[in-house]
């Protein structure tokens, strides 16, 4: 368990710092193919991480409003500021 | 008993110097050459290249001059056609930037490089035929056409010094850490540092709080997360006293960052229950908003000791000359060269530049943040000499008109 947790990212955070190292030096079409293969899919896992960290916003204010938290004040605020943003983002 | 058997390991040197001082001595031999077609021609695939590339060499010829064109043929037969035409007097090997170690034939030979684009293909893998014809006035001689394939590489050799650098600054590094573990590192004196105990001291004495800012920068400015670094050292020794800490911001991320900072020094020092949640605390993010807000809360809290650390714009002097009429220790710190004379002549301790990165090893003296501070002080002062030996070894190549110098220079070159 404390191999897939901590050691396993450890080792892919490892492996892919040296092979994207040494991408710069690999002129080969491969390697431009790989780095472009990489890049979509960091934009694929970045639109997930957003809705990943939107969901996780909404969930802690919701529960900051529900349990009426000190503050609670503010996360109504952030709400109506997000979902503002995303009504004006769908109008305009 | 010739001296190159006498001393054979002479040799490679022998020919190196040859062929650095051959523009020297080549004119003269191919003055007297008649109009002829372009000698030893030779098409290869160009080296260290994704593909789609040949590279077109023949030799410097007698009749090179500024009114005499070559011309670069591709194809055979009627498909043949004319890809590139310039002056006879250029395009040489020396004028290619190629480094010395990746050079296909001496500096004075002529080099053409194909390359797909504009109005022309080449596709790696399929042969090209390619001559080379010289024209001066209504004369007109060609080389016979040579094949060549265009292929892909996988090791692009031009950047190998940039690799032997890496691997050498990172060896550096790596030993200088091992070194930080197994013995005491010496680091210079910084007072400003050494002033933090003393100004915590202070305000823990007076009963008044500690104002901490962290600078305009977001958290990718290196001198933003060096200010974070040294506020967790500072906040763990402020909770040890149990003395107020202010942090107020003009970034949120910077603050979340630094709010988590605190809270974990808090807990390192054995005091969470003294952190207070909002002694991180947003103002705004405009420059001089903020800048009064924070001078409000130096008159009406009168903080005993002021820390500035991060980048600074216009508000240095604001800020610093207001904290410095309440009497208070002020510290600052930051790369932004353009603010470090106000903050020298107003706060008591300034760290500046590159005190700031260091400030983080310095306090925590933890082997691995010492031995990479030492690694880099070792990669800047190869950087120094290298520039000063450039700039003399570049001076002494075009006062003799040598390229010797060049076997050092290229090593050192940024190449592609």
């Amino acid at each position: 368990m404390i191999f897939l947790r901590r050691q396993l990212p450890l080792l892919i955070t490892f492996v892919a710092g040296v092979v994207f190292a040494a991408q710069y030096y690999v002129p080969h079409p491969t390697s431009e193919l790989m780095l472009t293969e990489v890049t979509k899919w960091l934009q694929i896992i970045s639109g997930f991480a957003l809705v990943l960290g939107v969901t996780s916003l909404f969930h802690i204010h919701a529960v900051k409003i529900r349990r009426k938290e000190p503050g609670w004040a503010y996360s109504l605020i952030l709400y109506g500021g997000i979902l503002g943003t995303i009504a004006a983002g769908f109008s305009f | 008993m010739s001296a190159y058997s006498c001393f054979p390991s002479l040799r490679p040197l022998a020919v190196l110097v040859c062929l650095c001082l051959f523009p020297l001595t080549a004119p003269e031999a191919g003055a007297q050459q008649a109009f002829a077609p372009p000698q030893n021609l030779r098409v290869i695939d160009t080296p260290s290249d994704s593909g789609e590339g040949l590279t077109v060499l023949w030799a410097r010829a007698g009749y090179d001059a500024p009114e005499v064109r070559y011309q670069i043929l591709l194809g055979d037969g009627a498909e043949k056609k004319m890809v590139a035409e310039f002056p006879a007097d250029s395009h040489y090997v020396r004028d290619a930037r190629w480094p010395w170690w990746t050079r296909v034939d001496r500096p004075d030979a002529h080099q053409f490089n194909l390359k797909s684009g504009k109005g022309l293909e080449l596709k790696n893998g399929t042969p090209y035929p390619v001559a080379v014809a010289v024209v001066k006035g209504a004369e007109r001689v060609e080389a016979a056409p040579v094949q060549a394939v265009p292929a892909p590489n996988w090791v692009n050799w031009n950047q190998m010094n940039n690799l032997l650098l890496v691997l050498l600054f990172g060896a550096v590094v790596f030993g200088s850490i091992r070194a930080a573990k197994r013995r005491e590192i010496f680091l210079r004196r910084i007072p400003g540092l050494d002033a933090v105990d003393e100004a915590i001291g202070r305000a823990t004495e007076l009963g008044k709080p500690i104002l901490y800012l962290t600078g305009a920068g977001d958290m990718s400015e290196p001198s933003t997360i060096a200010a974070a670094v040294i506020l967790g050292r500072v906040a763990k020794r402020v909770a040890a006293y149990e003395t107020d800490l202010l942090v107020p911001h003009r970034d949120p991320i910077v603050m979340a960052v630094c709010q988590e900072i605190t809270k974990q020094s808090y807990l390192e020092a054995g005091k969470p229950d003294v952190f207070r949640e909002d002694s991180n605390f947003f103002i705004t993010t405009d420059q001089f908003s903020y800048t009064a807000a924070v001078d409000g809360i130096m008159l009406r809290r009168k903080p005993a000791a002021n820390f500035f650390m991060g980048s600074y714009f216009a508000e240095a002097l604001l800020l610093t000359e207001t904290g410095a009429s309440t009497g208070a220790i002020q510290i600052a710190g930051t790369d932004s060269d353009h603010q470090l004379p106000f903050f020298v002549t107003t706060c008591d301790y300034t760290l500046i530049g590159e005190e700031l990165y260091a400030a983080s090893a310095y306090l925590s003296r933890e082997p691995i943040q010492l031995g990479t501070l030492r690694g880099q002080d070792f990669g800047k002062a190869f950087i120094l000499v290298v520039l000063a030996l450039g700039t003399l070894l570049a001076t002494v190549g075009v006062l003799f008109a040598t390229d010797l110098p060049m076997i050092v220079l290229d090593l050192f070159k940024d190449l592609k």
